[in-house]
């Protein structure tokens, strides 16, 4: 379930936190921190980075919640937020290791996957073997709930980019989970992905 | 956890990944939080500094027309407008204020690689506390004790959450705090 999915705060207290109140601005900071860095360390897959990125919300948060209108719930609001941070740190990330990833084909975890395939992989492994965009897709469409068209919208994709892209993660996570039945040959053929950039 | 879901539809494995764990952030990530939240500033409503120009208005136009009408002693305007802040409390502050200065200082310059949310918050920490010394310092502001030991008090909590924040960087934060 997303870590966002009924928090939900007392609008007095918003409302006090929009005045520069110290307590409930910690307050709501306690209150969506854990979703917040869920949703970063889901899709950065880097404590570090998910402990940098949850910061950045907050700072966002607070300097922008004086304009918040009560037009959604806050938890929506503040997801907005970070899902924004996250992107935009997948981006410039990718910038920097496109071509990298352009030469390995995005199967940097190719040993580790053999070894694996006996053992068996749990889900948060195998979440960490797609490539970021598919992940991105994959946890706001099936996690955070996003529709579709929100996730091609954010990604400045299309709407087939998106659906495609659903399509081909889970067809990998499916792959990367059958630890028992898949020979390690047909799970790497069934690994290629499509590389991809927000 | 461990999931076989060759053969589920889309839905199992969203569902499956709905049931991850969810996780908690660093203490230190926290504690930047938490001051950064000490960052904010009040809003201040814009009544009150009329109400109270207002008031010191009106005390002043009684106490004139109530020297010309009467011979009693008229009391100095000052003893009725500015609230008696302790010489002592305004002391201490500035004391624990320039004591967390020179703790500041003293921690080393280079510390490790700090993490751009800990930096951007130290960043806004240190913002504060030179638009607070900024305000200290303007003529008017100095004369006015009240005024005074509002600025210094926050200026001591920003500070303390500065030389924590600061120290929390450091491999030796131990020995500093």
């Amino acid at each position: 379930m997303s870590g966002f999915k009924g928090l939900s705060l007392d609008n007095k207290l918003v409302r006090r936190a929009q005045t520069g109140e110290a307590a409930a601005l910690a307050a709501i900071f306690d209150c969506f921190a854990p979703a917040v860095y869920t949703l970063a360390r889901r899709l950065c897959q880097s404590d570090a980075t998910a402990d940098d990125l949850t910061q950045e919300t907050f700072v966002v948060v607070m300097k922008s919640l004086p304009d918040f209108r009560f037009e959604s719930a806050l938890a929506t609001w503040v997801r907005r937020i970070a899902v924004t941070r996250c992107l935009m740190h997948l981006r410039s990330a990718w910038e920097q290791r496109a071509t990298a990833l352009d030469n390995q084909g995005e199967l940097p975890t190719e040993p580790a996957l053999s070894r694996s395939v006996d053992v068996g992989i749990d889900l948060e492994q195998a979440l960490e073997r797609l490539s970021p965009t598919a992940r991105t897709v994959v946890w706001l469409y099936d996690v955070e709930g996003y529709s579709h068209q929100e996730i091609a919208d954010l990604m400045g994709k299309s709407l087939s980019f998106s659906k495609s892209t659903l399509s081909r993660a889970h067809k990998q996570l499916r792959v990367h989970l059958d630890t028992d039945s898949q020979p390690v040959g047909a799970t790497k053929d069934a690994n290629e992905r499509t590389r991809c950039s927000l | 956890m461990r999931l076989r879901l060759i053969s589920r539809p889309d839905s199992d494995i969203a569902d499956a990944l709905k049931a991850l764990p969810q996780l908690q952030p660093s203490a230190e990530t926290m504690s930047a939080l938490h001051a950064l939240a000490e960052t904010a500033t009040p809003k201040r409503r814009w009544y009150l500094p009329a109400a109270l120009a207002a008031t010191v208005l009106l005390t002043s136009i009684a106490v004139v027309t109530l020297s010309a009408t009467d011979d009693k002693p008229v009391p100095e305007i000052a003893t009725l407008t500015q609230p008696a802040t302790d010489a002592d409390t305004l002391e201490s502050l500035a004391a624990e204020s320039a004591y967390l200065d020179r703790l500041l200082a003293a921690l080393p310059a280079e510390g490790r690689v700090q993490r751009v949310g800990t930096a951007s918050t130290i960043t806004a920490l240190e913002d504060r506390v030179a638009t607070i010394d900024q305000r200290l310092n303007t003529s008017g502001v100095y004369e006015q004790a009240s005024a005074r030991e509002t600025l210094l008090r926050e200026r001591v909590g920003l500070m303390t959450s500065l030389v924590s924040l600061r120290a929390g960087a450091q491999p030796t934060a131990a020995v500093w705090l």
